[in-house]
């Protein structure tokens, strides 16, 4: 059985057990066509506290996870997430399957759950995040995480500038939501950028910081407002010199990266306070 | 690994000189290249983890470059902007998908 049947079977048995998950991390990546490897099974679990104080007992009743004995490992925060080792991988490293209940970068559960993705994987049919919620779960203090948000952020694009065909609103979804440089080069390629309506409608609705640095040039005239949480030396960048930059220049597309990288820093920053929050001592 | 910046555009940003100022290893003497610069003094252990620190530390200047009277080309040859822009989001044409 490779990891993708591994991971399918581990699903269905938590379903099976009456478990409400979905799946996240190395697998819900791949799942959206990024090729990488990944040793853990992550899933999001939706247990009150009693539920989730019996998890270990819960799991043990699995029949895919009987033939070893089960083992919790090590975990800094106990009401968050937990960790138990499933197996061992021929080169001796360990199999763990992750469970969080709760994670400070995500929604509640409920809201998780209506905004899923599911399909065949592992030759069964599983429930992963939406891609959006799995880009958010990705904004940790970790570099390998980031390196999964600029590909799904990319996957993201895409995929909404293939459904901008289905009309106005499509058209506007996908430039509020652009967040990498292959899609503002995609949305231009498509003469989405010369759609003033849309362009208008994109930053002056719900919209990201990065697709606001993308658009800020093409309403030079307008008041634009960052987003809640964009950090002030963001904003500044949003609201001054990329409604001086010609659209697509070497200038714009710097400015962009300028943004992208403050709220990258403000993101690590918040997880790090997160982590610090539980780490012992 | 950044360049060091053509003599030209040595006033206009980042420069061999650039070096944290605030560091007790300014007496060492500059290689020319910032980032090698970063490992030597001890600041960073791998190449990506000092450009990250050089970005870092710089990014201030990119609104002062964008400001500059540079043209477009030398504003991309700008070791600190060739940098930014290589470590950012790719390019269509670069893209891994």
């Amino acid at each position: 059985m490779n990891a993708e049947e591994r991971l399918a079977a581990f699903y269905e048995q938590l379903r099976a057990l009456g478990l409400p998950v979905l799946v996240m991390g190395g697998h819900a990546v791949r799942f959206y066509g990024v090729d990488r490897s990944t040793l853990d099974y992550d899933f999001h679990v939706a247990l009150d506290a009693a539920d989730w104080a019996r998890l270990g007992q819960t799991l043990a009743r699995a029949p895919a996870l009987a033939a070893t004995p089960l083992r919790e490992g090590p975990t800094w925060r106990p009401d968050e997430f937990r960790r138990f080792i499933v197996g061992a991988l021929p080169d001796g490293r360990e199999e763990l399957l992750e469970c969080w209940r709760r994670n400070h970068l995500l929604a509640p559960f409920a809201e998780l759950q209506a905004r899923r993705a599911e399909g065949l994987y592992g030759g069964r049919t599983v429930a992963f995040l939406g891609l959006d919620d799995l880009i958010r779960s990705k904004e940790t203090e970790r570099e390998d995480d980031w390196r999964d948000v600029r590909l799904l952020e990319e996957i993201a694009d895409e995929r909404r500038l293939r459904a901008a065909g289905d009309g106005p609103a499509a058209r506007a979804a996908a430039l509020a939501s652009l967040r990498s440089r292959r899609g503002f080069e995609q949305a231009r390629a498509q003469g989405l950028l010369d759609d003033a309506a849309a362009v208008r409608t994109a930053t002056e609705g719900p919209r990201q910081a990065v697709a606001l640095a993308f658009l800020a040039p093409l309403r030079a005239g307008a008041s634009l407002s960052p987003p809640a949480g964009t950090p002030s030396a963001a904003g500044e960048i949003i609201g001054g010199p990329l409604r001086r930059v010609t659209p697509g220049s070497a200038r714009h597309l710097a400015l962009v990266e300028a943004v992208r990288r403050l709220l990258q820093r403000a993101a690590v920053l918040t997880d790090r306070a997160d982590k610090e929050r539980v780490r012992p001592g | 690994m950044v360049p060091a910046p053509d003599a030209a555009l040595a006033g206009a940003g980042a420069t061999r000189d650039d070096r944290g100022v605030d560091t007790p290893y300014d007496s060492l003497p500059s290689t020319g290249d910032p980032v090698a610069d970063l490992i030597l003094r001890g600041e960073a252990a791998t190449v990506d983890e000092a450009e990250e620190l050089y970005l870092d530390r710089h990014l201030h200047e990119i609104v002062a470059l964008v400001d500059s009277a540079l043209t477009d080309a030398e504003f991309r040859r700008h070791p600190l902007v060739a940098l930014l822009l290589s470590r950012g989001s790719r390019a269509w044409e670069d893209s891994l998908l």
